[in-house]
């Protein structure tokens, strides 16, 4: 039997489809059931205790009657790091997000409106940052924050302080500092785009109909890139909240984030079940609150009216 | 051209240059109030450009514009008293119809009961009354342009700006929409400044029609003014098909003038002196040809030629005459009204024209 026009172009689909189909299956679903199934279980010593139970799940809400107080708020919960970390974390993202967005977007808006010539150019000049590895740019702002770094001995040898200053590395500020520079690239693009797809007739119509600049921004240019906007302020929030690397290396004890947390109960504590259900539930949080967001927005009435 | 104090636009020797390049080159119009003003040309012509400086989206190089006898020179675009219609209609995306025809109301200090009731007046002008909720891209193009009208005038500006607002909708749909643009235009009694490169269209809407060319104006005139009396041969073939006989003046008695060309002596009528020996023109409307088999009488202009190509209109048949005095054929149309006598295919026939019909250009 030959197949239609319409069943042969679903095939070609999904051919095109299988490689990144077959690849998310193997090292993204796979891996994921496996976590999902490890927080069913128990560590106990060097053995896991195959028997399903939720017990990794009560401990991370058991109640306790001496709440800890941390930042004001008391939380009355017997193992309260779980807690704490994960809500630091998303504090720490969110500072994070909005500031890369803050930054990502007059960039964005520069180069879609004001840039005429050489667009290509500046774009690739945007992706420098990305030609060395994560992990040395971390390095980098180590350097640069650092007690005998670049800024302290900057400011030393300019005379403005005479000790170097201690608070610029190892705590959540430095933590931030550095993923706002790592991720801010990254987000450029996808506001770029959404700004460059504007029909600039668009921004014609609303000045004649009598906005100024500003109103014009608010009303049409604002709203139009909102898509796009909305996407890369996602594209850093859900990936910085479980990020570990950068804790571990410039942010010290006070910049602990949940993602440390999960690297050190599988390693260290050698306890993966409990891990894994911190790493399930961290999930479930962040997804919980992108939901939230969105509908916030309403992003479903941006999607039907833009698409 | 300024002569009385009813001119709601006038423009005063504007230049445009874009680098080397004059978009528009010298130009100085004078839009009456209540005027249903077309700007016609080719593209590249400078027509848009001349109507973006109406608007304010770009300014004169030098010269000045003028709008209700206040210049515009140092008013932007969003402050200046005319609405456009654009050529891609501009509706926001992201806006109902409501949204998208109230838009400019918003800039207003407007009551909520005031901004609905222009919204919906508005609406029902262009006759899209009941579609106000409807979603930007559930609207066909023909909506899309009515909310784009709505939008506009809603505003009650004093001038239309219309840039080309026809050109994208199909040709059934273009002629309604004339009508209903020219209707309107009465109805609503302000001033519209029109755009476009399709002369059929310039003729059939507008009150008086700018015929522009590399940047300068060659004719203001009235659509039946423009198509009888063009006052030089790149007007004359721009609208509507024209035959041109190229020759020098040999001899003036009156009004009749005697041209020698390839073709042998021709008589046209002038309405100016010429010299005897000045280059001239003369221009004839295929329409006001008649094609016989025999000699036609004296006193009329006649050329031999044979048909190469005919061409079968539904209300009229035009040929292509090949003729021994020039190498561009003659176009003659012949209406077709009652029953056809059908001009011989084969063998030679006679094309003739009276005087009075021909017109004469100098330039």
């Amino acid at each position: 039997m030959r197949p239609t026009p319409q069943r042969s172009a679903w095939l070609v689909g999904y051919g095109l489809l299988s490689p990144a189909l077959a690849l998310m299956a193997v090292m993204l679903v796979a891996p994921l059931l496996a976590m999902v199934v490890l927080s069913f279980w128990t560590q106990q010593g060097f053995e896991i205790d195959r028997s399903f139970t939720l017990a990794n799940y009560f401990a991370l809400v058991e109640p306790s009657s001496e709440p800890i107080v941390w930042m004001g708020i008391p939380i009355p919960l017997k193992y309260p790091v779980p807690a704490i970390l994960l809500g630091k974390s998303i504090l720490m993202s969110l500072a994070v997000t909005i500031a890369v967005i803050a930054m990502a977007y007059p960039m964005a808006y520069f180069l879609a409106f004001r840039v005429q010539r050489n667009k290509a150019l500046w774009l690739v000049l945007l992706t420098i940052p990305f030609w060395t590895s994560y992990l040395l740019r971390v390095f980098a702002w180590k350097i640069v924050l650092g007690f005998n770094g670049a800024i302290n001995s900057g400011l030393k040898s300019i005379g403005v302080i005479a000790e170097p200053l201690s608070f610029l590395l190892y705590n959540p500020l430095a933590v931030i500092i550095t993923l706002v520079h790592a991720w801010i690239a990254f987000t450029v693009l996808p506001i770029y785009v959404s700004l460059e797809k504007i029909d600039r007739s668009l921004l014609e119509a609303a000045t004649d109909l009598g906005d100024s600049k500003w109103r014009r921004f608010l009303r049409v240019t604002l709203p139009l890139s909102a898509p796009g906007t909305i996407g890369a302020a996602l594209l850093v929030f859900i990936p910085t909240v479980g990020d570990y690397v950068t804790p571990t290396l410039v942010g010290g004890p006070g910049g602990t984030m949940i993602g440390n947390l999960i690297q050190e109960l599988f390693l260290r504590q050698n306890n993966a079940p409990l891990g894994a259900a911190v790493a399930i539930v961290m999930m479930l949080v962040i997804g919980l609150l992108v939901l939230i967001f969105l509908w916030l927005i309403g992003f479903h009435k941006l999607r039907s009216r833009v698409g | 051209m300024s002569e009385t104090g009813n001119e709601v636009i006038e423009i005063r020797e504007v230049f445009k240059h874009f680098g080397p390049v004059a978009a528009v080159d010298g130009v100085s119009i004078g839009i009456r109030r209540g005027e249903f003003f077309s700007l016609l040309g080719p593209s590249g012509c400078g027509k848009t450009t001349l109507l973006r400086m109406l608007a304010g989206f770009e300014h004169p190089t030098s010269g000045e514009i003028l709008i209700d006898g206040q210049s515009m020179t140092n008013v932007p675009a969003n402050r200046r008293p005319t609405n456009m219609v654009f050529q891609s209609y501009a509706i926001f995306p992201h806006l109902n119809v409501e949204e998208n025809v109230g838009y400019g109301l918003r800039n207003r200090k407007l009551g909520k009961e005031e901004m609905r009731a222009g919204v919906a007046a508005a609406l029902d002008l262009v006759k899209l009354g009941g579609y106000g909720k409807r979603a930007a891209h559930q609207l066909s193009g023909g909506q899309r342009q009515r909310v784009a009208l709505a939008r506009a005038l809603v505003c009650r500006p004093k001038v239309l700006l219309l840039d080309e607002p026809l050109g994208a909708l199909d040709k059934k749909l273009r002629e309604e929409m004339q009508v209903e643009l020219r209707q309107l235009q009465r109805n609503v009694g302000i001033t519209f400044v029109f755009v476009t490169h399709d002369q059929e269209e310039a003729l059939t809407l507008s009150d008086r029609i700018a015929v522009m060319s590399l940047g300068k104006v060659l004719q203001i005139a009235r659509a039946d003014d423009l198509y009888e009396r063009p006052n030089c041969r790149e007007v004359a073939e721009f609208i509507g098909n024209m035959n041109l006989f190229e020759g020098k003046v040999a001899a003036a008695t009156g009004a009749n003038v005697t041209v020698d060309t390839a073709a042998g002596q021709l008589v046209a009528e002038a309405d100016t002196q010429l010299a005897t020996g000045a280059p001239v023109y003369i221009a004839v409307r295929p329409e006001k040809m008649t094609l016989s088999t025999k000699r036609p009488e004296q006193g009329q202009n006649a050329l031999k030629g044979r048909i190469i190509a005919e061409t079968y209109l539904g209300d009229r048949r035009q040929y292509l005459l090949a003729t021994a005095a020039q190498e561009k054929p003659v176009t003659v149309s012949q209406q077709i009204s009652g029953i056809e006598t059908k001009a011989p295919s084969e063998g030679d026939v006679w094309v003739s024209w009276r005087p009075e019909l021909a017109r004469l250009l100098t330039s």
